[in-house]
């Protein structure tokens, strides 16, 4: 269930930029803090620190490099989790929200049947086209990768990948009122030879 | 009010309108379906055309500024401050026109 | 002219007859900054508490898995409440509160611009409240969340009256704050000590004139989306419904343009308190005043900049999420100014220290978090996945806690010698601090994990083979320590209430104004006002507080039981009128009785009494005025310093005319709001694909007819000026301005069934803001002639006239834009 155990490259991702956010923002705490402690203290090191050079300092120049290199980062790394068309389309697979429960269907399958599991092949990416029924839900399955509504009246598509079989768990992220907290799923990856014989034989 | 306060707020409004214009300009080009290379230099005109404004809005600013000479009061020192602080919110808040995905 | 001088104590007594409230039942009728401030603050903190039991009952059923303690329906209705009391009834009317209590003292006048929209404020907060909690005490409470997305919160899904409940009781209580909104900025603007220039002003000031502004920007997106919604509630019109052209997202456009820069719209006022607070300590003045005030005027304007951070994971383009998510991370470059312009003042000063800072290092430590995990959340990829999970949870009470509630004990600890005239004897403070900063943390810092672990937002149990289970146990744990601290703070206040010691009046010798009176403070705050020649928050109270008291300085007399002080230039703070304040009144309180009505009669359907009510409100406010003004002119009185200036109703630039444009800045921007909505359905939501009703011509007739009304006010104001009559233009202008809100009520009526598409309900939306503000327009004129034939207008007395001209732009100019789109609509199709 853990973002930090990840299980999919959109998600070793996240979790890198959140462990780099992590240990960077604990040192500028750290440094915030040893400052304020120090402006105290009042050794006459820091007691003679002029005042503009506190703004220039601690306002600009320590925070200004840090967020740009940060922004350019996680724009890369958006730009990479996106589910852009060219190249080698990955698969589709349709998630359907309703109050309060998820239909998994794979209309590239031919035969496929609607299922209340969602089949993924494994080591390969999907885009996962997420709709909703009635109100707002959103599909959430951390180990894999971020999340994306299901809003109603409109079409967002997620791509995620898991890359090894095995089973993990979704959720629905957004408030829907008094079934939420029921409104899970699981998520089964296949190896890419037992796939077919999932979709196709589930109910 | 304006009269008095212009300075302080020029380059922030200024922020503002280009926030919404390349905001606008980005939804309509994928509403319209515009060439994705047609839609690019749009929102990069749009960029340069902020970025221009903005320091456009600097130099009245400082030109005033030496005009008035002591008469200037810190209110208009303060205004160009905010104006250079807007140039450069500018500068990073739509630098994204240059390549991030516009409609998906 | 000048008057013969008083001892103290005689002017004491002049000065208190005149400003003071009456004991027993008139104390309803108060209107005094002094009274209302407390009252707001203290009703506040009731609300606080009420929010931190909701609180207790959440970590309660939170502790431990599969927990049966309440159910899910129940659970819905607590942590929506939660969320809407801390946010709506205790967080924003504290820090007003504070602001209508401190704003005249820090600034040298004897109270706000306009005491009785003060108490009307007061009364809308209370009975708005009111609703809110008997209707969860009744079972009724709102259960869609305190962010109320539609389609849940839509009479699909949410039937019965709860969402009403929301809806219309927090547009009451929004009434308080449009209210204190344009009291504020017009106070700052207008009301200061002679001498205090715009530059000179404490920083509070500053801060509270930018807070001020981005209300009156932040919450008309809110109302109007409250509006909105309830009209698809109540009368099924599909502004949200994706069925008949509407969009559910338009909903959390409207709320999140609100509610981002809300979340800075109660920073900004702590962070003024801190900016106040810690010189004091620092025992010298607050570095980087200029740096400071550039870095609020970027953060008001940022914060309108980065709703759509809530919004990451809705599917809009990368592109438009980067612009949010760089304003969102460039945001705590400011932040990052006023935290070392802070630093520094304490690294350059002489420290001392005492309570209030240490409720000041308690920001330091929690807020500094909230900041540092507010850039994470700003990056796109990261936000994906911690959005709607507990790591926000953790997150958002860093940031509001850390960011507003800590600096306002901070405040607590600090004014309360000023409130109550004691010092406190058991300090309870401290031990209450290190329970509530230890619970706190405790509570918080492990939701960063739990969110990161998975467990999302706004579920009631959850199963306990995911590793939740000890992280929710200890921050439940947390959570009741952390109420224990905040009990003690509250056994505290009684106690220095009841049992304080009569202390010093500056006890922190502190060097800006409010302390330069005895505390607790007077009806009139200052029996003279002061003259101020350096920064204002450099002064010597003191010194000021003695001679001030004995009438040295300006309107040190009391005089023709008026209640006066002075109105400054704005830029320069040179005397420029005399601004003679309404007395006490209970006007307020029928007025906010009447209006209750009018959302009581909304909540329960009862819509025959709904225009009655609202015509009883029209008519009690138009009563509003008759307490005020003059049958004839003044000419220069005398304030003092062999000093004269004009009353302000013989002066153009006054605080009615203020307050009247910065209504109108608030009502555009309503406006903005909806032609936004309208532009972005029309272009953005599924469902417009058949052919529309073309238009017809009742907006071009309701627009010759604005502009006729426009006209005639502007020849009506020119006849005056001339000392001619201007009664019949203004008779004539208000039966035009009439006439254009029959063209739209007449468009509304013909435009059939308009709850088939959202085209039509849009039109109807337009069609109904412009009737409305004709019959505005219309109702000011009116109100002049009537002023005129009183004679309260004359030449010089012309406000009333500048108000209709004013007016009856605004009805013609909304027409334009209203008749533009509504072109625009019957050609972009839709309903079926």
């Amino acid at each position: 269930m853990s973002t930090l155990d990840p299980a999919g490259p959109a998600a070793a991702d996240i979790a890198t930029l959140w462990w780099v956010m992590f240990w960077g923002a604990l040192v500028l705490f750290a440094l915030v803090m040893a400052l304020l402690v120090l402006s105290f203290l009042r050794p006459a090191m820091i007691a003679s620190i002029r005042p503009i050079h506190w703004i220039i300092g601690g306002g600009l120049i320590m925070p200004v490099p840090i967020l740009i290199a940060l922004l350019m980062a996680a724009l890369l790394l958006g730009e990479q989790l996106l589910p852009k068309p060219g190249g080698v389309q990955p698969m589709r697979v349709e998630a359907h929200a309703s109050r309060w429960q998820w239909q998994f269907s794979y209309p590239e399958t031919p035969g496929a049947a609607t299922t209340e599991i969602l089949h993924l092949p494994a080591g390969e990416p999907v885009d996962i086209v997420v709709t909703a029924a009635d109100v707002i839900h959103a599909f959430w399955v951390p180990r894999l990768g971020g999340k994306i509504d299901a809003i109603p009246g409109h079409t967002n598509v997620i791509r995620l990948q898991a890359d090894e079989p095995g089973v993990y768990r979704g959720i629905c992220a957004e408030y829907c009122g008094e079934g939420h907290e029921t409104m899970g799923f699981v998520v089964e990856a296949h190896s890419p030879a037992d796939y077919a014989t999932a979709i196709g034989g589930a109910q | 009010m304006i009269r008095h306060l212009w300075p302080l707020l020029a380059g922030f409004t200024l922020w503002a309108l280009a926030f919404i214009l390349l905001y606008a300009l980005q939804y309509l080009g994928c509403y319209f379906g515009w060439a994705p290379a047609a839609h690019r230099t749009a929102l990069v005109v749009g960029y340069v055309m902020s970025l221009a404004a903005l320091a456009g809005a600097l130099l009245v600013q400082l030109a005033l500024l030496r005009r008035r000479g002591s008469a200037a009061t810190s209110l208009d020192r303060i205004g160009i401050g905010a104006t250079i602080a807007a140039l450069a919110a500018t500068a990073v808040t739509f630098g994204p026109t240059l390549l991030a995905s516009a409609c998906i | 002219m000048s008057q013969d001088p008083l001892s103290p104590v005689a002017l004491h007594k002049a000065l208190t007859r005149i400003w003071a409230t009456p004991p027993g039942w008139g104390r309803l009728s108060a209107v005094n900054h002094t009274i209302l401030g407390k009252r707001f603050m203290m009703l506040a903190l009731v609300f606080f508490t009420i929010g931190g039991v909701l609180a207790m009952l959440i970590r309660a059923q939170l502790a431990t898995p599969g927990s049966a303690f309440i159910g899910p329906e129940l659970y819905n209705q607590i942590f929506t409440m939660h969320g809407t009391v801390m946010m709506f009834l205790f967080a924003i009317p504290m820090f007003e509160g504070l602001a209508i209590y401190m704003l005249p003292k820090l600034l040298g006048a004897r109270d706000l611009a306009f005491p009785r929209m003060t108490a009307y404020g007061f009364w809308c907060y209370l009975f708005g409240g009111m609703i809110l909690i008997v209707a969860m005490l009744l079972g009724y409470a709102p259960n869609a969340g305190w962010f109320m997305y539609t389609p849940l919160s839509s009479g699909t899904y949410t039937p019965g009256i709860n969402a009403d409940v929301w809806l219309l009781g927090i547009t009451f209580v929004e009434i308080s704050a449009i209210t204190a909104a344009v009291e504020i900025i017009v106070t700052i603007l207008k009301m200061r000590a002679p001498g205090m220039s715009l530059t000179r002003i404490p920083i509070f000031g500053w801060y509270m004139l930018v807070t001020a502004t981005m209300m009156l920007i932040g919450f008309p997106p809110l109302i109007l989306g409250s509006i909105l919604l309830e009209m698809e509630r109540a009368f099924d019109l599909p502004y949200f419904d994706p069925t008949r052209g509407g969009d559910p997202l338009l909903w959390q456009h409207l709320f999140w343009l609100f509610g981002h820069p809300e979340v800075y719209i109660i920073f900004l006022p702590a962070a003024g308190v801190l900016s106040t607070i810690i010189p004091t300590f620092a025992r010298r003045p607050l570095i980087a005043y200029n740096a400071i005030i550039i870095a609020i005027v970027a953060m008001a304007f940022l914060s309108f900049g980065l709703w759509v951070h809530h919004m990451f994971t809705v599917g809009i383009p990368h592109l438009a999420l980067a612009f949010f998510s760089a304003a969102s991370a460039l945001v705590a470059i400011p932040t990052a100014v006023q935290i070392f312009a802070w630093i520094g003042t304490l690294a350059s000063g002489r420290t001392k220290f005492d309570v209030p800072m240490l409720y000041v290092i308690g920001f330091f430590i929690v807020f500094v978090c909230g900041g540092l995990t507010g850039v994470m959340l700003a990056m796109v990829p990261f936000n994906t996945q911690a959005h709607d999970s507990y790591f926000v949870v953790a997150h958002l009470h860093y940031v509001l806690v850390g960011g507003f509630v800590f600096p306002m004990l901070a405040a607590l600890y600090y004014w309360l010698p000023h409130f109550t005239g004691r010092t406190s004897v058991y300090r309870l403070s401290i031990p209450a601090f290190w329970l509530i900063l230890i619970g706190f943390n405790l509570t918080f810092f492990l939701m960063h994990l739990t969110g990161l672990m998975g467990m999302p937002r706004r579920i009631s149990t959850y199963p306990s083979n995911w590793g939740w289970d000890w992280l929710n146990l200890l921050s439940s744990v947390g959570g009741f320590l952390m109420t224990m601290g905040f009990a003690l703070v509250l056994v505290d206040i009684i106690m220095q209430f009841r049992f304080g010691r009569r202390g010093a009046q500056n006890p922190w010798r502190a060097s800006t104004l409010e302390w330069a009176m005895p505390t607790p403070p007077p009806d009139y705050n200052f029996a003279a006002l002061p003259a101020v020649t350096q920064r204002a928050d450099q002064l010597d109270p003191d010194a000021l507080a003695r001679s001030l008291a004995a009438g040295e300085g300006y309107l040190g007399f009391a005089r023709a039981d008026r209640q006066e002080t002075l109105g400054v230039d704005m830029m320069t703070g040179m005397p420029d009128q005399v601004i003679i304040l309404p007395q006490r009144s209970f006007l307020p309180l029928w007025t906010a009785l009447a209006t209750g009505v009018f959302f009581l009669g909304l909540l329960f359907k009862v819509y025959w009494i709904v225009p009655p009510a609202a015509v009883v409100v029209i008519a009690l406010f138009l009563l509003w005025p008759r307490a005020l003004g003059a049958r004839r002119n003044m000419g220069p009185i005398d304030i003092g310093q062999g000093e004269a200036v004009p009353a302000d109703g013989e002066v153009e630039d006054n605080v009615t005319w203020w307050a009247s444009r910065a209504a109108v800045a608030a009502d555009a921007t309503l406006y903005a709001s909806l032609l936004f909505g309208a532009l972005y359905l029309a272009v953005v939501a599924p469902g417009w694909d058949g052919p529309a009703p073309a238009t017809n011509w009742l907006p071009a007739i309701g627009l010759a007819t604005a502009f006729g009304a426009s006209v005639l006010a502007r020849r009506a104001r020119r006849l005056n000026q001339a000392g001619d009559s201007p009664y019949r233009w203004l008779l004539g202008g208000a039966a035009l301005a009439g006439l254009t809100a029959l063209a739209c009520v007449t468009g509304m009526v013909l435009l059939g069934d308009a709850t088939t598409h959202a085209n039509l309900a849009l039109r109807f939306a337009l069609y109904a803001y412009c009737a409305i503000h004709a019959g505005i327009a219309m109702l000011i004129m009116a109100h002049a002639a009537w002023r005129w034939r009183e004679g309260f207008v004359s030449a010089v007395r012309a406000t009333d006239l500048r108000l209709s001209v004013l007016w009856t732009d605004y009805a013609a100019l909304a027409l334009l834009p209203a008749w533009a789109l509504m072109v625009l609509l019957a050609r972009s199709g839709g309903a079926a």
